[in-house]
């Protein structure tokens, strides 16, 4: 790792050891570009091109064997997608899933974060445990978790029983099946955003909490008041992270309900990769793609906007 | 008397075991589904309620995993090509992320804006483009094919950058006073403050490498070119497409392709506790 | 195209789609050799390398009866042709994906198995070689050697053929015939119909106390056997339309409009969606899917919980390997009759890829040719994976003594003849129309009223068409 970090920033060293303040602010400027130079032309290379061109053909439509020269078609993909009720469909199911996911899951994994930095023994133990989820695969998890919620022998309704609460018809009520893909992607990923918390966590000062606790205040006080808006640029970063996920999410509808009961979690992704890779339809997929992008690009400028109005644009 | 403490300590935080032992075992019972079903001959189907632990059991999944097809092989092109891509992808992330977030030059929240654009398009509309590009740049069937579309992320930059963030602007100033040199500042101070963050990152990019299977499919055309992954997914592969899948088999898979992923886990989370004594942030 | 894949049973349809059960073969060799590019024509002394996907089982079968098959074959066409060397390569998880990324930059093998169900899409973007070329440079390589119902599927609309046929199915229907001794019905033959389905279904759905579904005092709450089990995928149901003699869209495949809102084929979908809503013969959808979490589909129907489904030569793979299987609990028979008996035909085959080198035709042809005859296609009734597509083979291993199922191969062969191309084979935009079509199943069978939602329906397929 030294040597390639090295290797990247090398230019830097001996420029650095001049120290001419009059010429700070320039040089500055000359060791940002250095610094994200390398993981630029990276993203320039794989991201962008691949993207641009994603662009370029959601103009086209793949209708001759050659994949680069498919033919133009101007906007007619675009012009087509306004009256694809069913891709409404899937984008208003995407725009509902992110809403009761990011929250759900952002509360779920500060709750377990929280938990798992008290110092206790074997707390590491546990935190393992709860990271367990998030490495194990999704196929498993579907396996799992697709006889968990069996309506008549899964164990979940059976708990539901127990509490005298209404049975379930899981993941073949159309109003409830959203529900559980909820549910299980927070049991599969809260152990992801555990982690980042933690790391949040451990970097609040020790200092801080004491003095607040010296000055009476209790311990949901400390954490209200205190650990909270320390924590701000780790939830800035899992709210933007979140709902670019969550606008994005895929792999629980692929394995478990396939888009299903009745379109119910047929989302814009899986959505565009049946068009893509079932049909071919590689423009229309791409250009189904855009507008999602814009829709996602527009809700995280809102996001960015709230957050500098906030004051907090030091953190963004 | 430092005896009764502890027991008293103990005593107090009994709540908090008994909820954590019960999200605990929740978090557990799949995977203890997945070990106990690849301990299952191969080819049993599931019976309802689920068989949890097995009357006997069969290693029989593990045997064929290993012997049938070149492991070693595989293992020795997931370390390479895992190895790399969190090395790689720590050194450009956190690199860039410094740039982002402690220095100021024109153009850098666009840039970063940018970079944050990227994440918004699915991959399933990118992958053919971007096999276009390894494909015209011979990579197919390389190492570098492998590695190097995957040494960047988007994500780790911004996370990492977050993680500066947090970082007084003291600390900075107080070391160029020293007459540190840009790169000295940001390798021997701020690196070590943001552990924590790398080490996330590294598990991280370690977890998305290892259990990729998309990528390595359309790279690794060759036997000896493929990951784990990638080899234990033609296990899989039934001969008649109307074939219900091994599912044993596949758990035995999947466990043997999850054990690293766990080791290097608990590895590293030496590294996020570690991160409060040498954080060094004080108020 | 699992039958079993009743969606709550681990959503096999996706785990196959996702690369965990798909079919096929390792890259033993640099594909990016073959890669159209011309650098790969053949060599002065007439030498050619063929990359075919393919030939090749996955490791945990290495030894199986499939593997020795394909062994010999590769062994003996080496023998005879030496100057073409074959490349096997065992077939990647998600193959699909793989081959449309492969085709897309240029850099896919020469040959591969395609399912005819998705063979449309790579028709419409002329991503596979016309066959008559490849024919011309071998005319041993005659074409009317398959069952014309089969080869019809890989005829494009400009009239080339695009691909051919190695193996496949008819959907035919699956009973127990145990349980209709028990109840006293004669087991179904071929040209029965629909009435005659419903009737068997009617006496054949029971209650715990053993009355059948004519019975007034039928229990609805204790349902324990059920007299058929249906599907909302539109693969096991759309045959039904033809058989009233209706269609989904018009020949020209412009609209639905006038076809799958004509008498014809508005009485089949409601007869079908009868079954369960009226008559109440076969499971609703979630009761299905109860009865599958409780249990694999092959298993309840092996244990008589169920006496008739319709599923392809496949299920027997995993009828034969379920729990209880005997011969005595697994009869076939063609479709029911209405105006015709006609069925869908599932196939998969050999084809080419587009810009294969003309140096290679020959040697191509020369390996189908070989692929496809007698030789090679009589193991397919010896390990009993599909029906030969080689009528010869076909209807020749229905008297071998190493036939596996020959008695219920016959079945399969007679249903041939009233076999129709499946709308995937055709319709290069079918992926979304079907999935508007399961969709519309679904809804009807929830309680959605008939007219209104084959409306919707024809509106979302039209839609489609019009792109």
């Amino acid at each position: 790792m030294t040597s390639a970090v090295e290797a990247a920033a090398g230019l830097d060293v001996p420029s650095g050891q001049r120290p001419a303040r009059r010429r700070r602010r320039r040089r500055n400027e000359r060791v940002g570009y250095l610094f994200i130079l390398p993981a630029t032309a990276h993203l320039v290379l794989f991201a962008l091109v691949p993207i641009l061109f994603s662009l370029y053909l959601s103009f086209h439509e793949w209708t001759s064997p050659s994949f680069l020269d498919a033919p133009f078609v101007g906007l007619d993909n675009y012009v087509s997608l306004f009256s694809d009720d069913p891709f409404w469909h899937a984008m208003y199911n995407t725009a509902y899933y992110t809403v009761l996911s990011v929250p759900i899951g952002m509360a779920v994994s500060l709750a377990l974060a929280v938990v798992v930095n008290q110092k206790l023994r074997g707390v590491n133990v546990f935190r393992a445990v709860f990271f367990m989820p998030v490495i194990t695969s999704w196929v498993a998890v579907s396996v799992i978790w697709i006889t968990l919620l069996s309506p008549d022998a899964g164990l979940v309704n059976y708990l539901f029983r127990l509490l005298h609460l209404p049975q379930q018809n899981w993941l073949d009520d159309p109003h409830a099946a959203m529900f559980a893909i909820v549910l299980i992607n927070t049991w599969k990923t809260a152990g992801f955003s555990m982690v980042i918390w933690l790391a949040g966590l451990q970097a609040v000062p020790r200092e801080l909490l004491e003095a607040a606790s010296i000055d009476g205040a209790g311990k949901w006080r400390q954490f209200w008041n205190v650990t909270l808006p320390l924590l701000a640029p780790t939830t800035i970063f899992l709210v933007i992270t979140g709902v670019i996920g969550g606008f994005q999410v895929f792999t629980p509808m692929y394995v478990i309900t396939e888009g299903g009961p009745l379109g119910a979690t047929d989302v814009a992704v899986y959505h565009i990769y049946q068009r893509a890779f079932e049909e071919f339809s590689m423009g229309y997929a791409s250009a189904q793609a855009w507008v999602l992008f814009a829709v996602i690009f527009v809700v995280t400028l809102l996001q960015l906007w709230f957050i500098r109005r906030r004051g907090e644009s030091n953190l963004i | 008397m430092s005896r009764r403490k502890t027991l008293l300590g103990a005593l107090r935080a009994l709540p908090t075991y008994v909820i954590l032992a019960g999200v605990g075992a929740f978090m557990l019972v799949p995977f203890l589904w997945m070990v106990t079903t690849s301990l299952k001959p191969s080819g049993t189907t599931f019976s309802y309620p689920p068989d949890l632990i097995p009357d006997t059991f069969d290693f029989g999944n593990y045997v064929n995993l290993f012997t049938l097809a070149p492991f070693g092989t595989y293992v020795l092109n997931s370390v390479v090509v895992t190895t790399l891509t969190v090395v790689g992808q720590v050194a450009f992330c956190a690199t860039a992320a410094y740039g982002f977030a402690r220095l100021s030059f024109a153009g850098s929240k666009s840039i970063f804006v940018l970079f944050l654009a990227t994440m918004m398009i699915p991959f399933q509309v990118t992958m053919i483009p971007l096999f276009l590009i390894v494909f015209k740049l011979g990579w197919v069937n390389t190492y570098q094919g492998l590695i190097v579309p995957g040494i960047s992320s988007a994500f780790a930059i911004f996370l990492l950058r977050q993680a500066f963030l947090t970082i007084p602007r003291d600390y900075q100033d107080a070391a160029r006073i020293d007459g540190a040199g840009e790169f000295t500042v940001f390798f021997r101070i701020f690196l070590p403050l943001v552990k924590p963050a790398l080490a996330t990152v590294a598990v991280f990019a370690f977890m998305g490498t290892w259990n990729d299977l998309l990528w390595p499919l359309l790279i690794g055309r060759d036997e000896n070119m493929r990951t784990v992954e990638l080899g234990l997914a033609y296990f899989n592969v039934t001969s008649s497409a109307y074939e219900q899948p091994n599912w044993p088999l596949m758990m035995a898979a999947s466990v043997v392709s999850l054990l690293p992923v766990v080791v290097v886990y608990l590895f590293a989370q030496r590294y996020f506790v570690a991160g409060i004594s040498l954080s060094g942030v004080k108020g | 195209m699992n039958d079993n894949d009743v969606r709550s049973s681990v959503n096999r349809r996706a785990l196959l789609r996702w690369g965990l059960g798909a079919g096929a073969v390792a890259a033993a060799g640099p594909l990016l050799a073959a890669c159209g590019s011309g650098d790969d024509e053949a060599t002065a002394d007439g030498e050619v390398t063929l990359k075919v996907v393919g030939f090749q089982v996955p490791p945990e079968e290495k030894g199986s009866e499939l593997d020795k098959a394909y062994q010999k074959f590769l062994a003996d066409f080496q023998t005879a042709n030496p100057k073409i060397k074959i490349d096997p390569i065992q077939a990647p998880p998600n193959f699909d994906t793989q081959i449309i990324v492969d085709l897309a930059s240029g850099s896919a093998p020469d040959l591969w198995s395609q399912d005819a169900s998705s063979l449309a899409p790579l028709i419409k973007r002329n991503l596979l070689l016309d066959m008559r070329k490849v024919t011309e440079a071998l005319p041993a390589l005659t074409t009317d050697r398959f069952f014309p119902q089969v080869l019809e599927i890989h005829k494009g609309e400009d009239g080339g053929i695009y691909g051919l046929p190695n193996d496949f199915t008819p959907m035919v229907v699956y009973y127990n015939p145990t349980l209709f001794t028990k109840a006293g019905i004669t087991p179904p033959q071929r040209g029965w119909t629909w009435d005659d389905q419903l009737a068997a279904a009617q006496r054949l759905t029971l209650d715990k106390n053993g009355r059948n579904r004519l019975d007034p005092a039928f229990d609805e709450a204790n349902v324990v056997q059920w007299g058929y089990r249906l599907s909302q995928y539109a693969y096991q149901w759309v045959y039904r339309i033809w058989q009233n003699g209706g269609d989904v869209v018009s020949p020209d495949q412009k609209t639905a409009t006038g076809f799958l809102d004509a008498p014809a084929a508005v009485e089949a979908i409601q007869w079908y969606a009868d079954l369960v809503l009226k008559h109440k013969v076969a499971p609703s959808p979630s009761t299905l899917e109860k009865m599958t979490n409780a249990s694999d589909a092959n298993a309840l129907f092996l244990d008589g919980k169920f006496a008739m489904y319709d599923s392809g030569h496949w299920a027997l793979v995993g009828l034969t390997g379920a729990k209880g299987y005997s011969a005595d609990k697994v009869g076939v028979v063609p479709q029911p009759k209405r105006a015709t008996e006609a069925t869908a035909l599932y196939e998969s085959s050999f084809v080419l890829r587009h810009d294969l080198p003309k140096a290679k035709y020959k040697a191509a042809a020369q390996f189908i040719e070989a692929a496809t005859n007698r030789g090679y296609q009589d193991t397919k009734a010896i390990t009993g994976i599909a029906i030969s597509a080689n009528s010869q083979a076909a209807s020749g291993s229905l008297t071998s003594a190493d036939a596996k199922f020959a008695a219920l191969d016959k079945v399969f062969v007679d249903a041939t003849t009233a076999g129709r191309p499946p709308y995937g084979s055709k319709i290069g935009v079918y992926p979304t129309i079907e999935k508007a079509l399961d969709g519309m199943m679904e809804k009807i069978l929830r309680g959605a009223p008939v007219a209104g939602t084959i409306g919707e329906t024809i509106t979302a397929i039209n839609r489609e068409l019009a792109k």
